[in-house]
């Protein structure tokens, strides 16, 4: 049986004035897992994802990563994920080996690990060259890059990504995926969100369609997928809805 | 249509205390914070009020009233100055939304009036807040005077203009000729700071040393006074005096200085902005940099990192403890006990003074309180903490850690010069200093606590939450509030009122720090 790293279990949020986010969703997502999570604006997503980080409050429901709940065990969730979302907003003041060093201290990185892990991902993402300059003097790509460098030097088991692919360009999107599936054989999981139904296509082996925060399909692409595709099923699955 | 300056300086009017906010928010907490932020503002206004009443009750009882209009616009645009310095460059450019306001088919003149205005119609309100409660001082001692009522509403409205402007000039300049430099938000505070503290020095020592003259006419001896904290102010004393045309002056003259001022720096804004927002040349990655360390180390470095990153949050976060550790060099430098002695007082009284200066060195400490502000700092990029592998309360406490270094460092120098100098007994001597770190904590707390119960997430600009959040005005007016209380207290109970304000603090400390067991930190 595959091992859930995320279990999400009838999650229910609703805002302060009455809007319901988030309508009793439960998913989960096992160790080597790329899975998808698409949806229109204001489905969901991102409420989804900030509950599940532990940085947001929720109302019903529980959600538990390496079997440990957010709720109760807030600190040990956040130990073993990393959390990038959509637009990582880096402290400008601190320079990215600056930052960097403070992730590596918060989650307890070895000096080592850490100095080749940080060598491993700037290389990678082509960011050394500016890892001493401050994180105010990067465009909006090299921070999304320094963001991942930065999720990616604790060893995550967990990875949580609000729309990662945004901002970067074709060959940073191209080693991330690399970087995913690295992961996902390691028994890692990755969790993240997107509007690209062709990069949920091709990198997921499973996703999640929610619509008013209410999940509206889920599983394994192939089951969800049939013989159409994916934009084809995302379609129908609104449509149906709707009607 | 209306004009677009007024399109836009109302849609940052909108934005600056939240009540946009709270009158369109669904959710109640919103509300009642903003309720809360009224009643703040009402306490704020209360406490000025307070003392400006004082104030004009003695200059009346002295026959001095009808200076008091000359002494308004003068502490008004004094104020204005300084407060529009420690500001800096940060009410005019590097706001958050610089390139969307920029994108829109907007004059840069239109931009600058309403950035202008805004800051403006915040002086206006203090000026207001000061001239009104002399006024009805004024009226009710000496009776109604419909030329008093004009040429104070007059000096009142016009009186902010020409300081911001001066202030601003000087702050842009001073950003602009420093915004290559490695170290320049250090080197900029440095340099404001210095210039802050030689206006206050200089108005002081020209005030004090005019005071001396014990022959003179006590009226012309308060105009030579106005005159030298700013001498525009004068002009409404002559007016006053039966000079019509002065009024004509102050307000054309400042008028004018303002206009000039928006018409030139709309020549050169963006040239301005690029110019201040200039970033440095890449520097590339080194292994040396790369070094281990413990999570509360590393939240409390970064802390410090945040505060010396930003001369408006360093400025405001410092200011107390530093006018703290001028007073102790003053009272170095100057024979305090001997003019006291000299003066009559006996050394009993002195020993009053003593404790009672314990509650001005608590005053002083909570008047500047980084902490307070610290969590409003990281504004939209704070789910990039909460999601860490920390409890809050180990967040929360970071944060408060600059408050009390910087609290309990200049406390101590202050306190044992205030010991040394007024001949402290061995009492005294254990008192002052050990109350030190319990007003360091006490200040450190309550700014976070207050940061923690009233956060301010949505600003454009850092001084919106450094200078008109509420945890920062609850500290600033409450800690002023309750530190003359001490003094006098400490003045007429000695070492048992501040023996009592310790346990008062610490009690408080004790109760923050438990109920931060329970924090919760969502964004």
């Amino acid at each position: 049986m595959e091992k859930a790293i995320l279990r999400i279990e009838h999650l229910t949020k609703t805002y302060p004035g009455g809007k319901r986010a988030v309508d009793d969703l439960s998913l989960q997502v096992c160790a080597g897992d790329i899975y998808g999570f698409i949806g229109q604006n204001g489905a969901g997503k991102t409420t989804t994802l900030r509950a599940t980080v532990g940085v947001l409050p929720f109302d019903g429901g529980e959600i538990f990563i390496d079997g440990m709940s957010v709720r109760e065990q807030p600190v040990q969730c956040k130990a073993v994920t990393a959390y990038i979302p959509d637009n990582p907003d880096l402290y400008d003041y601190l320079t990215g080996v600056q930052y960097l060093n403070y992730i590596g201290d918060i989650f307890g990185v070895e000096k080592e690990v850490r100095r080749q892990r940080i060598e491993k991902y700037a290389d990678m993402f082509r960011i050394r060259g500016d890892l001493g300059s401050l994180i105010g003097a990067y465009s909006h790509g090299m921070k999304q890059k320094l963001a991942v460098t930065g999720a990616l030097l604790h060893a995550p088991k967990l990875m949580i990504l609000d729309e990662p692919f945004v901002g970067l360009d074709p060959e940073a999107a191209f080693k991330l995926k690399q970087v995913f599936h690295e992961m996902c054989e390691a028994g890692s999981a990755i969790f993240f969100s997107t509007h690209v139904l062709d990069v949920a296509e091709k990198l997921c082996n499973k996703i999640a369609i929610i619509k008013g925060g209410k999940l509206m399909a889920d599983g394994d692409i192939e089951a969800v997928r049939g013989d159409e595709s994916l934009e084809a099923v995302f379609m129908e699955v609104l449509e149906s809805h709707e009607k | 249509m209306k004009s677009k300056w007024l399109i836009l300086t109302k849609v940052q009017l909108l934005g600056l205390l939240g009540f946009n906010r709270a009158r369109h928010t669904e959710d109640p907490a919103a509300r009642r914070k903003a309720r809360g932020a009224a009643v703040l503002l009402a306490v704020a206004a209360v406490v000025i009020a307070f003392y400006v009443v004082m104030v004009a009750v003695l200059f009346c009882s002295q026959g001095l009233g009808r200076n008091l209009p000359a002494l308004c616009v003068a502490l008004v645009s004094m104020i204005t100055l300084l407060f529009t310095l420690l500001r800096g460059s940060a009410g005019l450019f590097a706001m958050k939304d610089y390139d969307q306001v920029m994108s829109l088919p907007v004059t840069k003149r239109d931009l600058l009036l309403s950035r202008l205005l805004c800051s403006y119609l915040a002086n206006l309100a203090f000026s207001l807040g000061v001239t009104l409660p002399c006024l009805i001082v004024f009226f009710v001692m000496e009776g109604f005077s419909l030329a008093v009522l004009a040429v104070s509403l007059a000096g009142a409205v016009f009186a902010p203009l020409a300081p911001m402007a001066a202030a601003s000039v000087i702050a842009t300049l001073l950003t602009a000729l420093t915004a290559r430099f490695r170290y320049k938000n250090l080197l900029q505070t440095a340099v404001q700071m210095v210039l802050f503290i030689g206006l206050m020095a200089l108005s002081f020592s020209l005030s004090f040393s005019n005071a001396s003259g014990e022959q003179a006419d006590m009226s012309a001896l308060f105009n030579v006074l106005v005159c030298k904290i700013y001498p525009p102010a004068l002009l409404i004393g002559m007016t006053l005096s039966g000079q019509i045309w002065a009024i004509f002056v102050f307000i054309g003259g400042s008028a004018a200085i303002a206009a000039a001022f928006v018409a030139v720096l709309s020549l050169c804004y963006v040239r301005v902005h690029d110019a201040l927002c200039a970033k440095a040349a890449s520097v590339a990655y080194d292994a040396k940099h790369v070094r281990g360390g413990s999570a509360r180390a590393a939240l409390v470095r970064r802390e410090f990192k945040r505060l010396t990153s930003s001369p408006v949050y360093l400025m405001n976060g410092v200011s107390g403890a530093l006018l703290l550790v001028l007073a102790a060099i003053a009272l170095l430098i100057f024979d305090v006990k001997g003019k006291l002695l000299a003066a009559g007082l006996s050394e009993e009284m002195l020993a009053s003074f003593l404790y009672g200066g314990a509650g001005l060195l608590f005053m002083f400490l909570c008047m500047s309180c980084p902490s307070a502000s610290a969590l409003s700092l990281e504004g939209s990029s704070r789910d990039q903490l909460f999601v860490l592998p920390v409890s809050p309360r180990t967040v929360l406490l970071a944060k408060t850690v600059p408050t009390l270094c910087i609290d309990t460092a200049a406390g101590l120098i202050g306190a044992c010069v205030l010991c040394a100098r007024l001949g402290a007994d061995a009492a005294a001597w254990i008192a002052l200093p050990l109350s030190v770190p319990v007003f360091a904590a006490f200040t450190a707390l309550s700014g976070i606590f207050l940061n923690y119960k009233f956060p301010k997430y949505d600003w454009t600009t850092e001084a919106q939450a450094v200078k008109q959040s509420a945890p920062v005005m609850i500290m600033s007016f409450g800690c002023m509030a309750l530190g003359f209380g001490a003094a006098a207290a400490g003045f007429f109970f000695g070492v048992w009122a501040v023996v009592a304000l310790d346990a008062l603090c610490l009690a408080l400390c004790i109760a923050v720090f438990a109920y931060l067991r329970r924090a919760k930190l969502y964004v």
